[in-house]
């Protein structure tokens, strides 16, 4: 038993190296470098910087409060109402998970550029043009792009957040004479408050760091931007190390001030024994929320349906459809040299960042939620910061950690990035993948493991046949995200892989869209067949596990 | 089967001590029963005796052999769980075989065991259903019988018949004294049910705040229980106060014959069954104050005419009394027993 403990803790205590050498470690050296006096007063006072930190915000907030405007109602409907289709628009509200956001911006300015799809309707109905993309335009561009490419985890906490109220507490104050408005506001929605909170937070984080979206706009007035074109020239300029400082600062405050508020909640309801019965809404009132949920899923794909028919165009210019079809840019995206080599890194840098962030997820969730250990707590917390540390903070570590230690330059990110990137994937998905296996473990009781224990197994085989089998789903759950997270990756993608024999999808697709000419439309036919390989994946992903995935998205 | 000692077993968590050197001793081939209410620690003990859980002191042995430095899976110390933790992704015959997969055996003798015990709980048409098929009672027959399979040396029941109904927990516990019985078991079976201890034990100990205060026959603990916790926890009494002069019991409402009990008692009991009506003259005068009717028997509460003293009765059968009626009842001689708070 003292073996056992000893063993358990040795493994506690690998977890832990990982996040200290691979997160806290290049994180802290980064934070040092940033906290200069000098570099700081230069980001506080040159209106450049502090312009493009109150632009992230500014988009963070907006993003975040559209989510929360879009979801609501809908997950409210999903939790009360049975309606037509429930079950296939609900799955539908994943689809976004698979579409990488800023490919989806290619699609996007062709809907809504001057000379784009809006604008061509516009011109046929004798309207003037209206360039929605100037200005501030892009702003909300961004924005709505980003909701919309965020609405599904919101939706994933408030969902579980519905299931978890026991209907009794409405039907106690419904007894008590207290009207539905009233119900809602002062018995449901405080009770959604860990789910809006968690929710809340992923989002507000996600978007605040979003590298891929805005560089695709061209929109250079927000901070992850300005530190991914401040790379080049670091040597001369090294405010980007106090632009990540200030980023990682923010994120670390916006997650630890959710946290708090989570724990203080308090008023957890344990759920009863009743179930809730779905009501039908009378007559055609039915079918509003299928139309609803329709229309977002629509106006989520829309640029990406756009996107396919770019593939496909022989010319896509001042028109609705595109002037005859062509499969010329698929072949052209296959030869092109970048291509078919970035899919291969692709899945390599993906697999192996699945298989670390299952072993380093799954230790972590055993250390915390079934060993118990001393300090078990402090693993998890580990484990769950790189929610708050965003993609451009970590990469950017890596690389100037790769430079400073000479026990990193083995991993030189500019010779091969294959494992610095391959962690730098895992180390983000690692907290998804702990959710996941912790939420197993949870609902799997151990006495279950305790009796194989008691007619006669041994610890590893009590642990291989029986608790092993039980968590495998959530496992899978967890792995499958961190790989298709991983293959959709840009903010490490694009740091890391500097050489292009070495340039994963993301980063390719991002090199062609910069090609004059027909970039847009080799990357758009590329960018197809990302869409299609990670929608097999996670299609899998769904059938095999239904609403497990819920667990997933969880501070 | 084995005799089991269990010698000055202590545990605590943090501050709180669950056991304070707790010995027994389970005879080969005993049904032992251990009570007590919730939290006093009889789960914990159970946990330590399968090597789930590590005493801080204290030794236990099988037919005098120490085995606390063996691990749970070496024991051979078969625990029915209480909420059962059957395994939900094996099938009823795969939870019965792990355990003998487990221990190496052959397959043909595997099947043959299997078998055996899964047709000893009738279960055997069920053999190969998923577990999350099954009704309660069928789950906690199962854990039974997987628990059965291996011949454990020691049979451990962790209130086993909590989650089911009534009617079903009654029939289960004449299944459980059957099998313990032809099976030859020695067992330790821990509930906070009186009527499951009285109705299957061979030997009943009743436990509070980690140590064992009384330990006999079923009989034993019911008319001559230690103090008045263990007289309130084992069904309904009357406790009298009153004053001790020789061999008598002195109350308000007369002077009574004591069966026994320490000198310096300070309060005596007698069980309801154990007051009947009598002949006029031949007890006390009483008042019915409330009847409650039970089915099988009523529950009369009454008030004594001289001093007032309430006493709760029991009757079977006869004329229901109504409330107001007077009636004349006595303690059956050699019962009232004088006892310490």
């Amino acid at each position: 038993m003292k073996l056992r403990r000893l063993a358990q803790y040795l493994l506690a205590m690998l977890a832990a190296a990982f996040f200290i050498l691979f997160l806290l470690l290049p994180v802290g050296g980064v934070v040092v470098h940033g906290c200069d006096a000098r570099l700081l007063a230069e980001v506080f006072c040159n209106p450049v910087y502090v312009n493009a930190l109150i632009h992230s915000l500014a988009i963070a907030l907006t993003t975040t409060l559209l989510v929360a405007v879009i979801t609501l109602p809908l997950a409210f409907w999903y939790d009360r109402y049975r309606f037509p289709g429930r079950d296939a628009v609900n799955l539908a509200m994943f689809l976004p998970m698979i579409l990488p956001p800023f490919v989806g911006a290619i699609g996007f300015q062709q809907l809504l550029g001057y000379y784009g799809v809006v604008n061509s309707i516009l011109a046929k109905c004798g309207m003037a043009r209206i360039d929605f993309l100037a200005g501030s335009g892009s702003f909300w561009s961004i924005c709505v792009i980003e909701a919309l490419h965020l609405y599904p985890i919101f939706y994933l906490n408030i969902v579980t957040s519905f299931g978890n109220i026991d209907p009794n507490l409405e039907d106690a104050a419904a007894n008590l004479g207290i009207s539905p408005c009233r119900r809602f506001f002062s018995i449901t929605l405080p009770l959604l408050r860990p789910g809006i909170l968690a929710g809340g937070a992923l989002v507000l984080i996600w978007s605040f760091t979003e590298l891929g979206t805005p560089l695709m706009f061209n929109y250079t007035a927000v901070t992850p931007v300005q530190i991914f074109n401040g790379l080049t020239e670091l040597e001369s300029n090294p405010v980007p190390f106090a632009l990540v400082a200030v980023t990682l600062a923010v994120s670390l405050a916006l997650y630890l001030i959710s946290r708090r508020l989570l724990a203080g909640g308090g008023a957890v309801a344990g759920k009863g024994n009743s179930v809730r019965t779905l009501e039908t809404l009378p007559g055609l009132r039915r079918y509003v929320p299928t139309v609803a949920f329709s229309l977002l899923t629509l106006l989520a794909i829309l640029p990406h349906l756009v996107l396919i028919l770019i593939a496909f165009s022989r010319v896509y210019y001042r028109s609705v459809l595109p002037h005859g079809f062509t499969l010329a840019h698929f072949q052209e995206a296959l030869s092109n040299a970048l291509v078919l080599p970035s899919i291969g890194n692709s899945l390599r840098y993906s697999l192996i960042a699945m298989a670390i962030a299952m072993a380093i997820g799954v230790l972590t969730s055993l250390v915390s939620t079934r060993w118990r250990l001393k300090g078990g707590a402090l693993t998890d917390f580990l484990a769950m910061t790189p929610l708050a540390v965003p993609g451009i903070v970590v990469a950017f570590g890596y690389l100037s950690m790769s430079v400073r230690f000479r026990w990193a330059s083995a991993f030189n990110a500019v010779e091969n990035p294959l494992i610095l990137l391959s962690i730098a994937y895992a180390v983000r998905r690692i907290p998804y993948v702990v959710r996941a296996v912790s939420s197993g473990l949870e609902q799997t009781p151990v006495e279950l493991e305790e009796a194989a224990r008691n007619f006669g197994a041994s610890p590893w085989r009590a642990f291989s046949r029986i608790t092993l089998p039980l968590i495998f789903a959530n496992m899978l759950v967890g792995g499958l995200f961190a790989f298709s997270f991983s293959m959709l990756e840009v903010s490490d993608s694009l740091i890391l892989a500097q050489k292009s024999e070495f340039f994963p999808i993301t980063r390719a697709l991002y090199e062609l869209s910069q090609i004059l000419g027909s970039g847009n439309s080799i990357a758009a036919a590329f960018g197809v067949w990302t869409m299609l390989f990670l929608g097999a994946t996670l299609g899998v992903a769904t059938t095999l596990l239904g609403r497990k995935i819920g667990a997933v998205f969880k501070l | 089967m084995a005799k089991v000692t269990i010698d000055r077993i202590r545990k605590s968590y943090g501050k709180e001590n669950v056991l304070n050197d707790l010995s027994l001793e389970i005879a080969d081939g005993d049904i032992f029963f251990l009570l007590g209410a919730s939290g006093c620690g009889k789960s914990t003990l159970l946990r330590i005796l399968a090597g789930l859980l590590e005493p801080d002191a204290g030794h236990i042995s099988f037919d005098g052999e120490k085995i606390d430095d063996l691990p749970p899976e070496k024991r051979q110390s078969a625990m029915v769980f209480q909420n059962y933790a059957l395994w939900p992704h094996m099938t009823v015959r795969e939870n019965v075989a792990f355990a003998l997969r487990c221990a190496g055996k052959k397959r043909a003798e595997i099947d043959e065991r299997v078998r055996e015990v899964l047709s000893g709980v009738q279960l055997e048409s069920l053999a190969d259903r998923r577990i999350g098929a099954l009704s309660g009672g069928q789950q906690q027959r199962v854990a039974l019988a997987r628990a059965l399979a291996v011949k454990p040396k020691l049979l451990l029941l962790d209130e086993p018949l909590s989650n089911l109904d009534a009617r079903l927990r009654e029939t289960m516990r004449g299944e459980i004294r059957a099998i313990c019985r032809r099976e030859k078991l020695t067992a330790l079976y821990v509930t906070h049910d009186r009527q499951e201890a009285f109705s299957i034990g061979d030997k009943v100990a009743w436990m509070d705040h980690g140590v064992i205060l009384q330990e006999g026959t079923p009989t034993q603990l019911y008319y001559q229980p230690v103090n008045c916790a263990c007289a309130e926890f084992f069904g309904d009494v009357n406790f009298l106060a009153g004053r001790r002069t020789g061999q008598n019991w002195e109350t308000p409402f007369g002077a009574f014959a004591l069966a026994g009990g320490a000198p310096d008692a300070e309060v005596a009991m007698i069980r309801p069954e154990m007051i009947h009506l009598v002949d006029e003259n031949m007890g006390f005068a009483v008042r019915v104050v409330d009847v409650i009717f039970l089915g099988e028997n009523q529950l009369l509460r009454v008030e004594t005419e001289k001093g007032g003293v309430s006493l709760t009765i029991r009757r079977c059968g006869g004329v229901i009394p109504r409330v107001g009626d007077r009636l004349t009842v006595n303690f059956e001689a050699g019962q009232l027993l004088a006892m310490a708070k």
